[in-house]
């Protein structure tokens, strides 16, 4: 490689990770303890035991679940319904207006064994791993928040990149793995490039898996005008007299694949149309079960209208998330995640450390250079 | 190890650090294929650059230059 070609890299390396090293540094330490946050939620906030099925041992029905939501809430109308992931629980989601803002909205959680209210959720969110969450996911800023830190995102892969570029000049004259013990600026040079290369793929996958999910609330906007879009065909006025919820999750399972139920949407509200109901599920295989499929079910009728797949964006959004968050391989696997992070911390500092130490010793130099001068003269 | 060595290769150079990225690819994308033995072998594979790494610094520690 070409002094000149070294030269322009190692100006792409220093800006780009110097510019996002701020706020790597804030993503990696916040992202840390959110590797476990289903752990810290559950012991910060332990769920109380399942109480059971009720005497009689009959499940109560979600028709039956979201008529006691709205007696808790007279005059909304419901919105939503989440299916909690570990637990047996249903969040119900009801408002003034079918397109009242979140905020604006009650929520309100059913174990659904018992059909009583519960406080699962609290448990699935707890406070301190959400204040953690917003910050990691947004600074506390919305979705300009978000976008901003994916052009962090980008950054720190051309800082990647050109580093894994650098990597080859510095060790020109060096075995893999050599850590020179001269000076502490060479020392932490050379922990840098190793560490750096040893965990390259890594980085380069929770960076690029990062940057796609700040997309998350765009992608989500679009999948909704698409679903609206492709049901259009079927559409119609809002419906006369509601089916059956239960009913009309029965009818939609049985066109999705296996997986767990994910949401359900009213008509007009999320994602169904204003005719529809929208069932949301998971696929049953590895790789689809981090997928969703939609199926809209006439609100009126009770039948199946569509189903629908993720568009490849969506797909690509919901596959990255388990490479982002290392959840997806067991507790072991949460750990290994952790101490690529700690890995990661080290080569943001020592970077910066590096930075800081060539501009000091390049200062000192050319002071010292200066000082000839006047010796000389 | 630090004796000075004579211009290494691409190849030389990239050698271990291509053996590791190939490793680390297995094993994040193995553990999205299954579960059980998929998860297991996503933590071995995963577990060789942190142990590489271990072995370099425990290595470089312990001596002193």
């Amino acid at each position: 490689m070409r002094a000149r070609t070294v030269r322009a890299w190692s100006l792409v390396h220093t800006w780009t990770s110097l510019v996002a090293t701020t706020f790597l540094l804030v993503l990696c330490v916040t992202g840390l303890p959110l590797i476990f946050h289903v752990e810290i939620d559950a012991w910060l906030d332990p769920v109380p035991a399942q109480t059971g099925t009720p005497p009689g041992g009959s499940m109560p029905s979600l028709d039956s679940i979201v008529a006691a939501a709205l007696e808790k809430h007279p005059g909304d109308v419901p919105i939503s319904l989440g299916f909690l992931q570990d637990w047996p629980a249903v969040v119900v989601q009801s408002a003034p207006d079918v397109r009242s803002t979140f905020k604006d909205s009650h929520r309100t959680t059913f174990d659904l064994s018992t059909g009583l209210p519960s406080n699962a959720r609290d448990q699935v969110r707890g406070r301190l791993t959400t204040f953690l969450r917003d910050l990691h996911t947004e600074l506390f800023l919305g979705l300009p928040g978000e976008l901003f830190l994916g052009a962090m995102a980008l950054l720190f892969l051309a800082a990647i990149v050109s580093g894994v570029v650098l990597y080859a000049p510095f060790m020109r004259r060096l075995e893999f793995g050599t850590v020179r013990t001269r000076s502490s600026r060479m020392r932490r040079l050379d922990l840098h490039n190793l560490i750096g290369i040893a965990t390259m793929i890594w980085l380069l996958v929770v960076g690029a898996t990062g940057a796609i999910n700040t997309l998350h609330d765009i992608v989500a906007a679009q999948v909704r005008t698409e679903i609206i879009r492709m049901a259009r065909s079927h559409s119609g006025p809002p419906p006369a007299k509601r089916t059956s919820v239960d009913a009309a999750i029965a009818t939609g399972r049985k066109a999705l694949p296996g997986g767990s139920l994910i949401s359900f949407f009213f008509p007009g509200a999320g994602f169904a149309t204003p005719h529809h109901y929208a069932v949301f599920a998971r696929g049953d295989r590895p790789i689809t079960s981090k997928l969703f499929y939609a199926a809209l079910v006439d609100a009126e009728t009770g039948e199946l209208a569509d189903v629908f797949e993720m568009p490849w964006y969506a797909k690509a959004l919901l596959l990255s998330q388990p490479l982002h968050f290392g959840d997806y391989g067991g507790l072991p696997l949460k750990i290994i995640w952790a101490l690529f992070d700690v890995a990661a911390i080290v080569v943001l500092i020592s970077g910066v450390y590096l930075w800081f130490s060539r501009r000091t010793s390049n200062a000192l130099s050319s002071a010292r250079r200066r000082g000839l001068q006047a010796g000389a003269q | 190890m630090t004796k000075s060595l004579a211009r290494l290769s691409y190849r030389e150079i990239f050698g271990w650090p291509v053996v590791l990225a190939a490793v680390t690819a297995l094993g994040l994308v193995s553990a999205l294929l299954g579960d059980g033995v998929w998860d297991v072998a996503s933590w071995l594979t995963l577990g060789a650059p942190l142990a590489a790494l271990l072995h370099r610094l425990i290595l470089h520690g312990s001596r002193p230059n």
